[in-house]
């Protein structure tokens, strides 16, 4: 655990010195859905901090630490989990800025926060399960692509099964969250054990 | 003497590149040099060593362990440098200490502070921001401050100015001192080897054309300095590399058959480098 915890230590490291405008504007979209609520700026505020852990990505690459770590006495299977548990951190930490704001600017409402929760959650889950894997195995640059195709494989099943509900009449919303909430835990699971296998396969050609 | 590294029937295939050795091994206790033309295997022989890549075939033993890849206490070990795979540059050398402090057993926090100091290092400056030799000296520090038995290094001192050169080397000569420290050093920087290394290997093409001991190498052979009238009496099988000026032939030659007619001259390493890779005879 040590390990790990010294890994997300790194993490924080990289971004601290760079991460001024970032930490701007999701303290800014914490703010606005706090005063305003609704799916952008919740949303907004988790993607941005999921796009921290993700930059921290492109720095392992660029400057060689991938490598570097695989030849300290550090397990590839704690470099998965402190990206993973990284991750789910900063999840947390858009969750609870959200949380703050909101309590703050409207009070206590169980209904808007329980709302914000699962959307921070499910979004923030989902964002970094699908990216991880992909930068890990094909790199920050092209993993790209591959994000952008991928989405739209998701979202448009997504939409589909959807549009198949509102045609049988299935409106129960909150078996709906249930459900969203469990195939984004799904996702994350897999997902992990995905990029697991990935950087133990991986081999450092390029450098 | 034990062997820190034994390679046995190892081969790797990278595209077009093949590396294949017989054998190959490093003894403990000693400085090993790899020398080699780029592209001719040295950082993949590295890599291979530090688990970065896995070999096709053959066994790869690195301090008696047979795969370092996922051996972490062998890896603990082992302090390195390699081309490419470099750390984090947001980073000062403060916070790396407190990293690697976490992340090795035997980190000697004071001794990395004293390599710091004797490197005249900015504690808080990040790595992006320091000069090539600050990073190489930064990376040194960190290899070399957590009670390493094997240090495996691609060209240190590549880069870098004779001051700082020099100094690397000499701190490498002191890691070396005790007989338990072992060094696998790669370098273009014939010199350096020259000064630091026990024994040698040359790499061409991914392959080992020669591994000696240093001195014995040294001995081996002689430069030989044949004017252009002479060049008919040298007996051909004798030549193991030559170069032809216009009014006389440089010939490199094993000691024992240098012909009583030439003028035979101490070799470097780098110049039976230059005469056996181009057309040389490796035998």
């Amino acid at each position: 655990m040590n390990t790990i915890i010294t890994l997300m230590l790194k993490d924080w490291y990289v971004l601290k010195s760079k991460s001024g405008l970032t930490l701007f504007l999701i303290v800014f979209f914490a703010v606005f859905a706090g005063l305003q609520g609704g799916f952008l700026y919740t949303a907004m505020c988790t993607m941005m901090m999921v796009m921290l852990t993700i930059t921290t990505f492109a720095y392992d690459q660029s400057d060689g630490w991938e490598a570097y770590v695989s030849a300290l006495p550090v397990s590839r299977k704690a470099v998965v989990q402190s990206k993973y548990l990284f991750g789910l951190l900063t999840v947390l930490v858009s969750v609870v800025l959200v949380l703050v704001f909101s309590l703050v600017f409207r009070g206590f409402q169980v209904d808007v926060l329980l709302n914000a929760l699962q959307l921070q959650i499910s979004i923030g889950i989902f964002f970094l399960s699908l990216n991880y894997p992909l930068i890990l195995k094909f790199g920050f640059e092209k993993s790209r692509v591959w994000y952008i195709l991928v989405t739209f494989l998701i979202v448009g099943a997504g939409s589909a099964l959807s549009s198949i509900a509102s045609q049988t009449g299935f409106q129960n919303n909150s078996l709906v969250s249930v459900f969203m909430v469990i195939l984004v835990v799904a996702l994350l699971v897999v997902s992990y054990f995905i990029s697991l296998g990935i950087l133990k396969r991986k081999e450092f050609i390029e450098i | 003497m034990g062997q820190a590294i034994i390679c046995k029937g190892l081969k790797k295939q990278l595209g077009n590149f093949t590396l294949d050795y017989p054998v190959f091994t490093v003894a403990e206790g000693t400085v090993h040099g790899l020398i080699g033309a780029n592209g001719s295997g040295k950082t993949t022989t590295l890599k291979l060593l530090l688990g970065l890549l896995r070999q096709d075939a053959g066994d790869v033993s690195v301090l008696g362990s047979t795969n370092i890849g996922v051996d972490d206490q062998a890896r603990n070990s082992i302090g390195f440098m390699v081309d490419g795979a470099g750390i984090p540059s947001m980073l000062n050398p403060i916070e790396l200490g407190r990293l690697f402090q976490s992340l090795y057993t035997y980190w000697d926090a004071s001794y990395y502070q004293q390599l710091l100091m004797q490197f005249h290092l900015d504690a808080k400056k990040p790595y992006r921001k320091c000069s090539r030799g600050m990073k190489v000296k930064i990376q040194l520090a960190l290899a070399l401050s957590h009670n390493a038995k094997l240090l495996i290094l691609d060209e240190p001192t590549s880069g870098l100015d004779p001051v700082s050169r020099d100094e690397i080397i000499t701190l490498l000569s002191r890691y070396s001192e005790d007989e338990n420290h072992t060094i696998l050093i790669s370098s273009h920087i014939t010199s350096d080897l020259e000064k630091l290394c026990d024994y040698v290997t040359f790499l061409e093409d991914g392959k080992i054309r020669l591994s000696s001991e240093k001195d014995e190498l040294l001995e081996r052979y002689r430069l030989i300095q044949i004017p252009s009238t002479r060049i008919a009496d040298v007996e051909p099988n004798t030549i193991k590399g030559r170069r032809d000026g216009q009014f006389q032939s440089e010939f490199l030659m094993r000691t024992e058959e240098v012909p009583p007619f030439g003028e035979a001259q101490r070799v470097t390493l780098e110049q039976i480098i230059i005469m056996l890779s181009v057309g040389g005879d490796w035998s």
